[in-house]
């Protein structure tokens, strides 16, 4: 027979905290970035031990992570190097108002006219 | 001299601007229908304002048109016209009519309720042979058939001969097919034809495919 266990429900939200994936890698790396308030920075991998060798892995990793967490911060590779700049001030530091990204409207509908047959042909063709 | 279109919501582009370039080289208008308005391009997004819903063809006046394609596209909005109820009574007034009817790709099942006894080219699946198989078209391996009034093509790649067939039947003139010789296609798993007849069964029960 199935067994069920009684779980203790602070412990259970203290487990799904930690399950909460933040990245081993990339969050320590942005979030002691962000923490300097330095506009610009190169990353020094040696810390980073055997994660820090492969820098066009961690490259992708950070700009992944910068993507899919929303984070200000522009990741670039430069001679071998990774430097992290901040998209959000300026190298003042003062704050940059970024306008939000506009929707991408979709096109107007074209009408089936003789001229839009001939031109879709050609680029289908194409 | 003038044409209908039926064509997938999400088109085929090849087959679509194909057709409609085709026809207008040969100097026959078109009128476009869907099940969606504006139809949209499966590759790029863009979308076109057509004629008008399959549901607003106005039966009575079907017979202003000489002749049916039916265009295929993405597969989910092919197969919708596999059952539409508007689309089989309209293909059904054309073979009456003895108008031609064409389809493509994955379209061909759609024609299936005037395939019986007639050689068709179709998509190569087990669903579009267990559908055509089960109205007793004769499926062949060849990429276009013409056969009687009926025009079917395997795939995009000769859309512009499918339609040129289609308009020599309009016109009724005899089409000089570019196909000398069937290729068999090794991944082509015939179907039985008992599957056939348990599948039409299965599918309509009301009808006696082997009485049509």
């Amino acid at each position: 027979m199935v067994q069920f266990d009684d779980v203790d429900l602070e412990e259970f939200e203290q487990l799904q905290m930690n399950a909460r994936n933040r990245g081993r890698v990339s969050w320590p790396i942005l979030k002691t970035f962000l923490e300097t308030g330095k506009f610009l920075a190169r990353l020094d991998r040696k810390e980073l031990g055997a994660r820090g060798k492969d820098v066009q892995k961690l490259e992708s990793l950070l700009k992944s992570y910068v993507k899919n967490h929303g984070l200000k911060v522009n990741v670039i590779k430069l001679k071998g190097e990774i430097y992290l700049q901040r998209t959000d001030i300026d190298k003042d530091g003062n704050k940059v108002e970024i306008p939000e990204e506009e929707e991408n409207p979709e096109k107007p509908a074209k009408d089936l006219s003789d001229a839009v047959v001939d031109e879709e042909y050609e680029e289908t063709e194409d | 001299m003038r044409a209908l279109i039926i064509v997938s919501a999400r088109f085929n582009p090849q087959e679509l601007w194909g057709c409609l370039k085709t026809l207008k080289n040969h100097e026959i208008t078109f009128d476009v229908y869907s099940l969606e308005n504006p139809i949209r391009n499966e590759k790029t997004g863009d979308r076109f304002n057509i004629t008008g819903l399959v549901a607003d063809i106005d039966m009575k006046r079907l017979n202003k048109y000489d002749g049916l394609y039916i265009i295929s596209g993405a597969f989910l909005e092919t197969k919708d016209y596999w059952w539409h109820d508007k689309t089989r009574r309209i293909v059904e007034w054309f073979n009456e009519k003895e108008k031609m009817l064409a389809a493509i790709c994955c379209a061909t099942p759609t024609i299936r309720y005037a395939a019986e006894g007639k050689k068709v080219s179709y998509y190569h699946m087990i669903d579009t042979e267990d559908l055509l198989g089960g109205f007793y078209a004769i499926l062949t391996d060849a990429s276009l058939t013409v056969d009687g009034n009926l025009v079917t093509a395997e795939h995009q790649q000769v859309t512009v001969q499918w339609t040129e067939a289609g308009i020599a039947i309009m016109k009724g003139e005899e089409y000089k097919s570019f196909i000398k010789e069937e290729v068999s296609n090794a991944s082509n798993v015939k179907t039985p034809l008992i599957r056939k007849k348990k599948w039409a069964d299965a599918r309509f029960p009301d009808k006696d495919v082997t009485k049509e």
